[in-house]
């Protein structure tokens, strides 16, 4: 088994899905000769040529738009957007076209259509290249969104994704595109939405996170040496909430964690729905540690924005003295 | 650009494209100077793109030998960006530099290579994390083992639980679903201190009917008053009771009451000198300011002095407690009373201020009455309850002159205190009350 980069596993779950359903085809800024702002794409066109490797104008916009066209035409589009800044543009045609068309045309039409996304900071970029919009997403009905925390989910995710009837909205964390290996079965698999993950089974409290913090989560939970459960929702929407029920009520405390800013963030959803259904198990309040309510900082500042292990620690903590 | 070919035997490193098919970009700074050892990622240099600013890694270890330019050169894509000395030394780390860029490799073609690119147009993918095996993947199960050990219960009960020092996981729950109700904490609260279970006898014991004719009003026997109710039953249930009443003259306490009222420029009540003569009372007759651990079969005697003082609430009796009773002044204790009989009416008391107490004061006197057979705020083992003053023709050294009088009742743990030391602390109490230079 190969060990790839999250870049790498996503690359081989694209080069294998093009090579079994020809309706699958890239398009976006730079994904044909360039393969791809974070280049991963690479390789791509040469090998499925220009008609399924389509590099488009500078127009967020008009990257969904034509992919919706597309999709409910009988392709399988897989647009990029090269930063989650940027898809504001699209905001549009994402909630007002791509999520309503199924209710719209009352199941006539679908949008099977699966928008790539860079996600998140801690790579040093500048504005609106840092941004961790998950919860916008999340909130809209009629869109999936996912997160992967690592190349091997982010390849059977993504696949998922691929297949899926609906528009998805496959955000990945370029803070952990190159940073982290695993090995990544050269076989096709898949892992379906909406199934969490349990990183480590624990006693004392659970962990609640899905992309690149996932791995600041594993750092603290190393760090504070108690038994601790981590969960990767993986999938933000639809969410995986009969996991972290079971877990948050055999253990009865929770920390959530995200980059994404305090108010309103998925954070937010997870708390309440603990609350609702495991609330005769709570020792604790649900506590969070998450971004702050701020415009994301240049790059000077991310890593005072960004939850690390020492945050999660002082969370995690605090959350079992309480 | 991973397309561009870097030298085989890494003795220089050629600028890659930092993205989007740029040709050249500003050197803004060196972050190494010749005869650096770098290593995989070691960060080289900062460049300025059109977009970013970019740190510059080295794409293997090695000794860095010369840097191609200065701060503001512009800087040629496929151009050496700095030399590295060719020893023997390098092609040996060159495998270290290779094996995990290169694992990829027979995966598929077309999976990018990391080696020699930036991996990203924008900001920098320098930095490898690692995990540590705990996180390992594992094959996915449904995680379906019962909860166990841990109870069900509102965070409002749970809080009574901490609050009263009860491992809430230990409480049987008799609510809805199993849950730990707020009355299941309180009876594991009492069943644990008191060992003792009247309930069952009860149960076995028939209740006389109840002749439900001419009820005007149903009140349900629970919360405050079902409590007071409890406590009181379980004291006359464990306590064997006795009770010794005597009278004080305190005439001159009056007067001097009054005098020193004008002197704080407070009025005080006799509340706060007969507090302070139970104090001194207690220093000299210890073992009536103790507790009876009936769970544990001990006395426990107390050094300090917590007196519980009895309230009258519209809710009912409560015992809210002045915590280091003998070290507070007089205008303390007046003050102190004041305050926590105002929080007992208006029921902000919280549960700590009622627990501790290790001598109860109940001043029924202020409604009415002479003697009283007071029941012990159990497990302290005595109670004094103090009646109304009253003018009265005293006698003393065979001449009658108008006084006033004090009506005190003690009752006492007999298990605990005699019959003998009972009178003698309720003597001391009244010599202290009749002599009050000695509280003042």
């Amino acid at each position: 088994m190969a060990t790839l980069t999250l870049v790498q596993a996503i690359n081989l779950a694209l080069i294998q899905e093009m090579e079994k359903d020809d309706r699958v085809i890239l398009l976006g800024e730079d994904v044909g000769s360039n393969g791809g702002v974070f280049r991963v794409t690479e390789g791509l066109q040469k090998r499925f040529g220009t008609n399924r490797v389509v590099d488009t104008p500078l127009a967020e916009s008009g990257i969904i738009g034509t992919s919706i066209g597309l999709a409910m035409a009988g392709l399988r589009p897989v647009p990029e957007i090269q930063f989650e800044g940027f898809l504001g543009p699209a905001y549009d045609q994402l909630c007002s076209h791509a999520a309503r068309m199924r209710t719209r045309t009352r199941g006539t039409f679908t949008v099977p259509m699966t928008v790539r996304v860079p996600v998140g900071g801690g790579i040093h970029a500048p504005e609106l290249h840092s941004d961790s919009p998950e919860a916008f997403y999340t909130h809209q009905p009629g869109l999936k969104v996912v997160m992967p925390s690592g190349p091997y989910d982010a390849k059977g995710l993504l696949i998922s994704a691929l297949r899926d009837p609906d528009p998805v909205i496959f955000f990945e964390p370029k803070r952990i595109y190159r940073a982290i290996r695993e090995e990544v079965p050269e076989d096709e698999y898949t892992i379906p939405l909406g199934k969490a993950r349990v990183v480590c089974e624990g006693t004392d409290l659970t962990v609640v996170s899905w992309g690149a913090s996932v791995i600041q989560c594993m750092q603290a939970i190393e760090a504070c040496g108690r038994s601790i459960e981590l969960i990767d929702l993986r999938t933000i929407y639809p969410m995986d909430m009969q996991t972290v029920e079971q877990s948050v009520s055999k253990t009865g405390r929770c920390v959530i964690v995200h980059e994404a800013p305090r108010t309103c963030g998925v954070g937010s959803e997870v708390a309440t729905q603990i609350m609702e259904k495991c609330f005769l198990h709570l020792e604790a309040p649900v506590q969070r540690v998450t971004g702050f309510d701020t415009i994301m900082p240049y790059y000077k500042l991310e890593l005072e924005y960004l939850p690390d292990a020492a945050r999660i620690q002082r969370g995690i903590e605090d959350c079992l003295a309480y | 650009m991973a397309g561009l070919k870097q030298p085989d035997d890494k003795s220089h490193f050629l600028l890659p494209d930092l993205g989007e098919g740029l040709v050249e970009a500003e050197l803004i700074s060196w972050r190494v100077k010749p005869g650096d050892v770098v290593t995989t990622s070691s960060i080289l240099a900062e460049m300025q793109t059109d977009k970013a600013l970019v740190e510059v890694p080295s794409p293997w270890p090695g000794t860095v030998s010369e840097l191609c330019g200065k701060p503001g050169d512009i800087m040629k894509v496929g151009k050496p960006l700095v030399r590295y000395a060719v020893s023997g030394a390098a092609p040996a780390a060159a495998p270290d530099a290779k094996g995990p860029a290169c694992v990829g490799a027979s995966v598929a073609a077309g999976v990018p290579q990391a080696e020699g690119d930036q991996g990203t147009v924008v900001g920098t993918m320098s930095g490898a994390l690692t995990v540590s095996d705990r996180f390992a993947r594992k094959p996915e199960h449904t995680v379906a083992a019962p909860v166990r050990g841990k109870v069900l219960a509102t965070p409002a009960v749970r809080r009574i639980a901490r609050e009263m020092g009860i491992d809430i996981n230990k409480v049987a729950g008799t609510g809805h679903s199993g849950r730990v109700t707020a009355s299941d904490v309180h009876g594991f609260a009492g069943g644990s201190t008191t060992g003792f279970a009247p309930r069952t006898v009860a149960a076995s014991i028939p209740m006389p009917p109840v002749d439900k004719d001419g009820v005007s009003q149903r009140i349900a026997f629970r919360g405050v008053r079902r409590k007071i109710a409890e406590g009181l039953e379980r004291s006359v249930r464990t306590a064997v009771h006795f009770t010794v009443v005597d009278e004080a003259d305190v005439t001159a306490l009056d007067r001097r009451r009054r005098e020193y009222s004008k002197v704080v420029g407070q009025k005080l009540s006799m509340m706060p000198f007969i507090m302070a003569a139970i104090c001194r009372a207690l220093r000299k007759h210890p073992s009536l300011n103790a507790n009876v651990d009936d769970t544990n079969n001990e006395i426990l005697i107390k050094g300090v002095i917590n007196l519980s003082i009895a309230v009258d609430t519209d809710s009912g009796l409560m015992v809210p407690v002045v915590r280091n009773a003998d070290q507070c002044t007089l205008v303390d204790l007046a003050n102190q009373v004041k305050v926590l009989a105002g929080r007992c009416r208006d029921r902000t008391i919280s549960r700590e201020e009622s627990m501790g107490g290790t001598f109860t004061l109940s001043n029924v006197g202020s409604y009415g009455g002479m003697f009283a057979t007071p029941i012990i705020n159990y497990p302290e083992v005595a109670i004094l309850a103090v009646g109304r003053t009253k003018e009265r023709v005293l006698v003393k050294d065979g001449r009658f002159y108008a006084g006033l009088v004090l009506p005190l009742s003690l009752s006492c743990d007999h298990r605990v205190v005699d019959g003998a030391e009972g009178a003698r602390f309720l003597n001391t109490v009244v010599g202290l009350l009749e002599e009050p230079s000695s509280l003042l």
